[in-house]
């Protein structure tokens, strides 16, 4: 049997999603290479929220597979998945402790000292119900509960959204602390390219539910003398 | 809970009948306090159905269901957790509801001249007691089913993009109307159980008798069934096929 904190491999197979009659994902067939900081890079529609909800285990694919060191999702999968969704999904009515506890009970991986450290790093007071607190404050919240576990897959969909500027280096310097590359799988959805290109070790622009273009993010800056947002803007302008 | 506020506000408003009531004594008769104090306890089905959907509706309406469908359990966890909620509520409620029937009965002095009758002291107080537990649980048991087939419908529902509301509707109807045929078939083919006797008293010419009432098994264990396949097939919808 694995350890749950190995590193794990995401892969897609032929994936399909669709919502009517609009294409979601199609037919995207890649694999997310383990112990880096994947780039999922996109417009609004691009189908990067929804490649992410595959993974998790929140959305089921029409046709084809999507795998997670070969097991489709499943509660064996989603022990190894830590997933931050764009949306407020949290419990209004706990306070940052009580949220805390609960979805530490859930996961074996959850460091009870890498939490303090992050709580007290983000600036949170966990006697606040998360009800109470700002856009930006919970923002926080959510990047301490994903990134206090040594999960093998960490999922941030567009973890800066609605987040003022200093807020943003604060999530986006406790993202790159709290990586470790030797048993860890960061897949990080963004449109806002400039503030973290530099955070990538791969990226992958999606387009319809298609691969745009993917690559290793310095070589894809070496080969075509760009940087991510610039090829961002060739891609999708 | 999120529901917490809402259970303490119904438990207030049964407090407040209860004390209303007995503010009536002396005005009203005895037997009219003690029948009108029931009459607006019709509400805990209707509680029952409206917590059970509430149960999981919220977690769609307020996105939480991204954090419950993400937890690394199966989902008879989060479905047994939630009836147990349920669970919970039906027995606070009747139990002060039955409380609450005590005291006005007791303090009209209803009770009283019930217990003072010549022909209560004929019944046997184990009979009573046993009674009281088989009816008390059946109506536990059949607030339960009500509220794991309204989870059913509702969870049923999401599967479709539109009509849910009439979705879920229909799927509860059907429900009902299967759990009825269940219990049609199942006096046929489990016809082979050995039934079970209630004894069922009463007092004739000043005795106290009693007489055997033969309840079928065949239909309970068919009904058992069909509800422990809604239980498991609600599982299956929460683990494998509905989304968030």
């Amino acid at each position: 049997m694995k350890a749950v904190n190995s590193v794990a491999t995401v892969v897609f197979d032929r994936v399909t999603k669709g919502f009517g009659r609009l294409r979601a994902i199609d037919e995207l067939s890649f694999t997310i290479r383990e112990g880096t900081i994947l780039g999922l890079l996109g417009p609004n529609g691009a189908g990067k929220s929804t490649m992410l909800k595959l993974v998790a285990g929140l959305y089921r694919p029409d046709s084809g597979r999507v795998t997670i060191d070969g097991d489709q999702p499943s509660p064996k999968t989603k022990a190894k998945v830590a997933y931050l969704p764009e949306i407020d999904y949290l419990y209004g009515w706990m306070t940052v402790r009580q949220i805390m506890e609960y979805v530490s009970a859930f996961y074996p991986d959850w460091d009870d000292a890498r939490a303090a450290e992050m709580l007290k790093f983000m600036g949170l007071d966990p006697a606040t119900k998360v009800g109470r607190l700002s856009k930006g404050m919970r923002a926080r919240l959510k990047i301490v509960l994903a990134m206090s576990r040594s999960a093998p897959v960490v999922l941030l969909d567009e973890p800066l959204s609605g987040i003022d500027p200093t807020s943003r280096s604060r999530v986006l310097r406790a993202i790159v602390s709290e990586f470790r590359s030797d048993s860890q799988t960061v897949v990080m959805s963004t449109h806002d390219v400039v503030e973290s290109e530099a955070l990538f070790d791969e990226v992958l622009f999606l387009k319809q539910g298609r691969v745009a273009l993917s690559g290793e993010a310095d070589k894809l800056r070496e080969e075509r003398g760009k940087s991510i947002q610039e090829l961002f803007e060739e891609v999708f302008g | 809970m999120g529901h917490r506020g809402e259970s303490a506000l119904i438990a207030g408003a049964i407090v407040v009948w209860i004390i209303f009531l007995l503010s009536r004594i002396g005005i009203w008769r005895p037997d009219v306090i003690t029948g009108v104090y029931w009459l607006p306890m019709g509400f805990l089905p209707l509680w029952v159905l409206w917590t059970s959907v509430q149960l999981y509706r919220q977690e769609w309406r307020e996105n939480t269901s991204y954090l419950m469908l993400s937890l690394p359990v199966r989902a008879r966890v989060i479905t047994s957790a939630k009836l147990a909620v349920l669970v919970t509520g039906i027995v606070g409620f009747t139990l002060l509801i039955l409380a609450g029937g005590w005291i006005v009965a007791a303090r009209t002095g209803f009770l009283g001249s019930i217990v003072r009758h010549p022909e209560f002291a004929k019944v046997p107080t184990e009979w009573i007691i046993k009674m009281s537990l088989f009816g008390y649980g059946g109506l536990v048991v059949g607030l339960v089913v009500l509220g794991l087939i309204s989870q059913f419908a509702y969870l049923f529902s999401r599967l479709f993009t539109r009509f849910q509301g009439l979705v879920m509707v229909w799927t509860w109807i059907l429900m009902i109307w299967l759990l009825g045929v269940a219990a049609d078939l199942g006096s046929v083919i489990f016809g082979w159980l050995p039934d079970f006797y209630l004894r069922s008293l009463t007092i004739f010419f000043d005795t106290p008798e009693f007489s055997l009432v033969r309840v079928e098994s065949g239909p309970i264990v068919a009904v058992a069934l069909l509800l422990i396949g809604i239980y498991s097939l609600l599982n299956v919808l929460l683990e494998q096929v509905v989304e968030v």
